[in-house]
C-alpha cells in the first residue's frame, strides 16, 4: 500500500544520488528495495541501524554493501559471550621504548562498525558499544578519544535463538534509530540465488557511489526537507494514540517522536520529494517504533508489530476523527 | 458443586464491579439512621461477602440459605417496625431486599436489576428529606449509579475508573434542561396513596400534651420550626408570639390541647381590629400535625386551613411536608369581649377539684385581696413570681402528686410552662377564665436575609385570662422569672448544651466559635433560598405560572408547551453536538473539500480506510476507476501539496500555483468535475 507513489507527480526534485545508491545496492541484495530505501534512510538520518533476522538472510551482506557504496571504512567484530570492552574500544600498552602508556585503538574507530550477533555479547560489552554509539567518543584510561566522522553502529541479532544471549533492554534499544528485519527473499530472486548467483561475487566488484564529503551533503539536506504542521499533527496523534489507548504499555517518548520525523523526512529524500508525507510517515513507523513499543500483556517482548499495526489502523491521517 | 445450581456467573469488568459496590453503598448511606440496626450489621456481611465472591474466596449462598435470609429480613423488619407498612418499614423491607439480590448477581441482567433497584433505593430518600444538601447528595450518587450503568456495557474490562464517571457525569448534566421542563411545567400529580408519613417525622418541640410535672429534662432540639419572611420589619422580639395550640384541660398532671380544635369555630363579628397590619410569609418544616403558627389575630391564605375559636389555624391536611403559606396579622385585636358562650366558660375554668389546696387557698385569699379584678389579680401573680425565689430553669426537679403545691411552695424550679401552667392554674381556682398557649416565641434573625429562623428550642408557653370588656388578654408569666428569656428572643445563650444538642457542631465541639455560627446562618440562607424557590414551588405556583404563559391552563395546552420544550431542549443539545463536534475538528478549507470528496466516493461505495493516507487511497481509487484516474490523482496531489508542501517556497519555483488560494480554487473545481 505505501512506497508505491509515483515521485514525480508530488514535488519535482529526484535526488541522482540517492537513486543511484539504491540502485548499486539492490544489485546485491535482490528484492529487498523497501529494506534499502529503510536502511539508506536510517544512516542519512545519522541513525545506528539494528538488523534482526535468521541467520543466512543477508544481513551481513547489507551492512557490507551500505558501507561499500557509501565509500566508508568498514569494520566487522562478531560479539561472544567473552569478548571484553577493550576488543573493541582498545587499550593501552605500555610501550617500552618511550616509556609510557600508549593507545591503541580497537576495531570500533571506523566509520561503519557492524556489530554482528550483538546480544551475545555480555551487558558489560554491549553497554561500552551503546555508550560510544550515544556519545560518538571513548574514555580509555581517563582519556578521550574522538570516533570518526561519519559514524554508524549497523548491529545484526538473532531473534530466535536465545539460549546464551543477553537481550538488550528497551533504554538500549532506543539507541538505534530502526530496526529491520529482511525476511525471506520471495520466489523469483530464490531460485537466482539457487542457481548460483552469488552476492559476495558481486560485492568485490561494488564500487563507492558517494564520498564522505557527499554523504555530508546528503545528511545536510535530509534536514531540509519540508515537514508541515498537518503532518506534525498526524505524528502527533500517533504519539498520543500510543500514550492513550491502554493496550501499549507505555507511549512513545519524545525521543522516538523527534526519531519519527527524522527518519520520515530522510525517506521522504529518498523518495525524491522535498515534502514529507503521512505515506512517509507509515512507511518507517514500523521500523522506527517496533522495537520501542510493548503491549500491556506483552511477554514476549515482539508484540510492537501487533502494536504498530493497530497505530497504522487506527490513527488517522485526516484530522477529527 | 452441588450447591452453585445457579445460571454461569457473568464476568463482570472490575471497573464495574467497583462502581456498583460504591453506588450500593452510596445509596443506602442516607437510609441508615433509619433502619433497624440490624440492617446496617445485613449491609456490612452482604458486602464483604460479594466482594469475596468477585475475588473468588467465597462462593454465592445456598438456595436455602437465601430463603433463610428473605424470610429473616421480613421478620427482622416487623420485628423493629411492627409492621411491613409505612414509609420507614418500607424502606427497610426494600433495603433488606435490595441487598440480598447482591447475593444472586450472577448474569448480566442481575446487574442491571441492581442498577434500577439502586435509582429506586435513592430515590426514597427524598420520602424523608428535600433540603438542598439531600438534593446534591442524590445528584452524586446518581452520576456514580450511572457510570456503574455505563461501565457495564463497557466491553474493555481493564477500563480506567474516571472514564464511565467522566461519561456519567456528561449524561446526566445533559438530562439537566430536560428536568428544568419537568419541573416547571409537567403537572405536579397528588399522591394517589396515603404514606402515613405522619409516623416519620419525630417531634421534637412542641407536643398537644404537656406534663411539667414529669418532664425532668425539655427535650430541646436545635432543629428548625419555621421561618418567616417579614414583608416589612421584623417586629421586636417581645412582640413575637407565634401561636399553634391552646392547653385547655388539666387534669391535675398534664395539660391538653383537645378541646379547641373540636369547639366552636371562629367568628369574625366577636372579633374587634385595629390598626396596620403585619405582612409575612411563613415557610413551614414538616410537623406531622396540623397547627400553623401564626401571630394573633391573623388571616392566612395559599393553605386549606380553619379557624378555631381559639384563634388558632389548623391545616386541615396534617403538614408532612415543608409547606409555605402567607400571613396576615393585626397585632391590635380583641375577641370575645362581651362574653363567650357558656360551655366554652366552662372548658376555661375547670380544674380538678381534688389536690392543690395551697394553691386554691392562695389563689382565692389573692382574688379577695385585689378586689375581685382580673388585671389587679394577674399583676399581683406575677410580682409574687417575680419576688419570691422562683428559677427559670431548664432541668426542673420532678414534681409530687400535688403537682402546683408541690411547685409553688416547694421546689419553684421550672421552665415556661411551669410558670403558664401555675398562672391559669391560680386564675382559673379564682374563677377567671384562662388557658395555656403552646407556640413558639422569639426566634433568631437571619443577618444576611431578611427573614427570622424560628427553632424548635424556641417553642414557648404562655397563658391568656379573659376579661370582660377586653376580651383575651396575653400574660406570660416567664417574663417576670426570667425576662431575658423573653427580650433576647431566644434562650440559646441560656441553654448552653442543650440549645445546639442536635446539631452537627456541637457535637464536634466547635459551636462556640463565632464563625461556626456564622457558618450555620450561611448554611441556614442557601437551604432557606432552596426551600422559598425549589420546594415550595409546589402546584399552587405551578398553576399562577401556567397561567401567566398559557392564560388559560387545559391538559391539551399543558402538552403542547411540553412538547415545545422538549423539543427545543432537544434541538439545543443536538445543535451543541454538532457545533462541538465541528469546533473539535478544527477542519480547514482543504479538509472540507476532501471531505466532500470521501462523500462523493463513498456513495460510489470506496470509502477511505481510518489509517489509509491520501495518497494510497487515491491508489486504490484510480484501481477502481480507471477513466478518472488523472482527476482522481490531481484532487489527491492538490489536497497533499496544499496540507503537506512547503508553499512558501514553492512561490519561487513553480509559476503556476501562486498561492494557497488557487491550490483550493482548483481542488474545488478538480472535485465538483469528478464525476462517477
Amino acid at each position: 500500500m505505501v512506497g508505491h507513489i509515483p515521485t514525480t507527480i508530488l514535488g519535482v526534485f529526484v535526488s541522482t544520488s540517492v537513486s543511484v545508491l539504491i540502485d548499486a545496492l539492490a544489485k546485491v541484495l535482490l528484492g529487498k528495495e523497501e529494506q534499502i530505501k529503510l536502511a539508506l534512510s536510517c544512516l542519512l538520518a545519522k541513525g545506528h541501524l539494528l538488523v534482526e533476522d535468521l541467520p543466512g538472510m543477508g544481513k551481513t551482506t547489507l551492512s557490507h554493501a551500505l558501507a561499500k557504496v557509501l565509500g566508508l571504512e568498514y569494520q566487522r567484530i562478531q560479539f561472544t559471550s567473552d569478548l571484553l570492552p577493550a576488543d573493541i574500544l582498545g587499550t593501552s600498552i605500555f610501550n617500552q621504548a618511550s616509556t609510557e602508556f600508549e593507545f591503541r585503538p580497537g576495531p570500533i574507530f571506523t566509520q561503519v562498525l557492524l556489530a554482528d550477533e550483538i546480544n551475545r555479547a555480555t551487558p558489560k560489552t554491549q553497554g561500552a558499544l551503546l555508550e560510544a554509539m550515544e556519545e560518538r567518543q571513548i574514555t580509555v584510561d581517563g582519556k578521550t578519544y574522538p570516533l570518526p566522522q561519519p559514524f554508524f553502529v549497523i548491529a545484526t541479532q538473532n531473534p530466535i535463538t536465545q539460549m546464551g544471549t543477553y537481550p538488550l533492554p528497551e533504554s538500549q534499544l532506543d539507541r538505534f534509530l530502526m530496526r529491520i528485519s529482511l525476511g525471506y527473499p520471495d520466489p523469483t530472486v530464490e531460485r537466482k540465488l539457487l542457481k548460483g548467483f552469488n552476492p559476495r561475487h558481486d560485492m568485490d566488484q561494488l564500487q563507492a557511489v558517494t564520498n564522505q564529503a557527499e554523504l555530508a551533503q546528503l545528511q545536510q539536506r535530509v534536514t531540509k526537507i519540508f515537514v508541515s504542521d498537518a503532518l506534525l499533527d498526524y505524528v502527533q496523534r500517533i504519539l498520543a494514540f500510543t500514550r492513550q489507548s491502554n493496550r501499549f504499555s507505555f507511549g512513545l517518548s519524545p525521543r522516538a517522536g523527534m526519531a519519527l520525523v527524522q527518519c520520515a523526512q530522510a525517506y521522504a529524500f529518498v523518495a525524491g520529494r522535498d515534502h514529507v508525507i503521512p505515506e512517509d510517515v507509515q512507511s518507517i513507523l514500523p521500523a522506527v517504533a517496533e522495537h520501542r513499543l510493548a503491549g500491556s500483556q506483552d511477554v514476549t517482548g515482539h508484540e510492537g508489530q501487533r502494536l504498530v499495526d493497530s497505530v497504522l489502523k487506527q490513527v488517522d491521517v485526516m484530522p477529527g476523527r | 458443586m452441588a450447591d452453585s445450581r445457579h445460571p454461569p456467573v457473568f464476568p463482570m469488568p472490575r471497573t464495574a464491579f467497583v462502581l456498583l459496590m460504591v453506588s450500593v453503598t452510596l445509596a443506602v448511606l442516607p437510609h441508615v439512621q433509619r433502619v433497624p440496626p440490624w440492617l446496617l450489621a445485613v449491609f456490612g456481611i452482604v458486602l464483604v461477602w460479594r466482594i469475596q465472591v468477585f475475588r473468588q474466596r467465597l462462593r454465592f449462598p445456598p438456595k436455602w440459605a437465601r430463603l433463610f435470609m428473605v424470610c429473616g429480613g421480613v421478620l427482622g423488619v416487623v420485628y423493629y417496625h411492627g409492621t411491613i407498612f409505612g414509609p420507614d418499614a418500607g424502606v427497610a423491607l426494600l433495603i433488606s431486599a435490595y441487598l440480598f439480590k447482591q447475593l444472586e448477581m450472577y448474569t448480566r441482567r442481575d446487574a442491571f436489576l441492581i442498577i434500577i433497584l439502586s435509582f429506586f433505593v435513592l430515590a426514597t430518600e427524598f420520602l424523608f428529606s428535600t433540603s438542598l444538601f439531600t438534593s446534591l447528595y442524590v445528584f452524586v450518587v446518581l452520576v456514580v449509579i450511572t457510570a456503574a450503568l455505563i461501565a457495564l456495557n463497557m466491553t474493555d474490562t481493564s477500563i480506567a475508573l474516571w472514564r464511565p464517571m467522566r461519561a456519567a457525569f456528561v449524561t446526566v448534566l445533559q438530562a439537566v434542561p430536560l428536568l428544568l421542563v419537568f419541573f416547571f411545567l409537567f403537572p405536579r400529580i397528588g399522591p394517589i396513596w396515603d404514606l402515613g408519613m405522619k409516623s416519620t417525622i419525630a417531634r421534637t418541640g412542641l407536643s398537644d400534651r404537656m406534663t411539667p410535672g414529669d418532664v425532668a429534662d425539655l427535650s430541646q432540639s436545635a432543629k428548625l420550626a419555621f421561618r418567616i419572611e417579614f414583608e416589612g420589619e421584623i417586629p421586636a422580639p417581645r412582640d413575637r408570639y407565634w401561636r399553634a395550640l391552646i392547653f385547655d384541660r388539666f387534669d391535675g398532671k398534664t395539660w391538653s390541647a383537645q378541646g379547641d380544635p373540636q369547639s366552636i369555630p371562629f367568628s369574625p363579628n366577636r372579633l374587634n381590629v385595629n390598626g396596620e397590619a403585619l405582612r409575612y410569609r411563613v415557610l413551614l418544616e414538616p410537623t406531622g400535625n396540623n397547627w400553623l403558627p401564626a401571630m394573633p389575630w391573623s388571616q392566612l391564605s395559599g393553605v386549606k386551613h380553619r379557624t378555631s375559636n381559639g384563634l388558632v389555624h389548623y391545616a386541615i391536611n396534617v403538614v408532612d411536608s415543608a409547606i409555605s403559606y402567607q400571613v396576615e396579622t393585626f397585632p391590635d385585636y380583641q375577641y370575645e369581649t362581651e362574653g363567650m358562650p357558656r360551655d366554652m366558660w366552662g372548658v376555661y375554668t375547670t380544674l380538678p377539684p381534688l389536690g392543690n389546696a395551697r394553691t386554691y387557698a392562695l389563689a382565692k385569699d389573692l382574688y379577695r385581696r385585689t378586689g375581685r379584678n382580673p388585671e389587679r389579680m394577674t399583676a399581683s401573680i406575677l410580682r409574687w413570681f417575680n419576688e419570691e425565689r422562683f428559677i427559670y430553669t431548664l432541668k426542673p426537679p420532678k414534681l409530687g402528686s400535688d403537682s402546683m403545691d408541690d411547685f409553688l411552695f416547694g421546689t419553684r424550679k421550672g421552665f415556661c410552662a411551669h410558670y403558664a401552667g401555675a398562672f391559669v392554674f391560680m386564675m382559673r381556682a379564682a374563677g377567671i377564665p384562662a388557658r395555656m398557649i403552646g407556640g413558639y416565641q422569639g426566634g433568631e434573625a437571619h443577618p444576611i436575609g431578611k427573614y427570622l429562623l424560628v427553632h424548635q428550642y424556641d417553642a414557648h408557653a404562655w397563658a391568656e385570662y379573659w376579661v370582660n370588656g377586653k376580651g383575651w388578654v396575653r400574660v406570660d408569666p416567664t417574663a417576670a422569672i426570667a425576662p431575658e428569656r423573653i427580650e433576647m428572643g431566644s434562650l440559646r445563650d441560656s441553654l448552653d448544651e442543650l440549645s445546639l444538642l442536635d446539631s452537627p457542631f456541637s457535637k464536634m465541639g466547635l459551636r462556640n466559635l463565632p464563625f461556626m455560627s456564622e457558618l450555620r446562618l450561611m448554611i441556614d440562607y442557601v437551604d432557606y433560598l432552596w426551600f422559598k424557590n425549589v420546594v415550595s414551588f409546589d402546584s399552587g405556583v405551578q398553576h399562577k405560572l401556567l397561567q401567566r404563559i398559557l392564560g388559560e391552563v387545559t391538559p391539551q395546552r399543558i402538552a403542547m408547551l411540553l412538547g415545545v420544550c422538549g423539543g427545543v431542549v432537544v434541538l439545543g443539545l443536538g445543535l451543541w453536538m454538532v457545533l462541538s463536534q465541528r469546533r473539535l475538528l478544527e477542519l480547514d478549507l482543504a479538509d472540507k473539500l476532501y471531505l466532500r470528496f470521501q462523500r462523493k466516493l463513498s456513495q460510489a461505495g470506496l470509502q477511505r480506510e481510518t489509517g489509509e493516507g491520501v495518497m494510497s487511497f487515491s491508489l486504490r481509487v484510480q484501481q477502481r476507476f480507471p477513466d478518472q484516474s488523472d482527476t482522481i490523482n490531481k484532487i489527491s496531489c492538490l489536497y497533499s501539496n496544499i496540507k503537506y508542501s512547503n508553499r512558501s517556497e514553492k512561490r519561487d519555483t513553480d509559476k503556476k500555483l501562486t498561492s494557497e488560494s488557487d491550490s483550493i480554487a482548483a481542488l474545488n473545481q478538480a472535485i465538483k468535475n469528478l464525476k462517477l
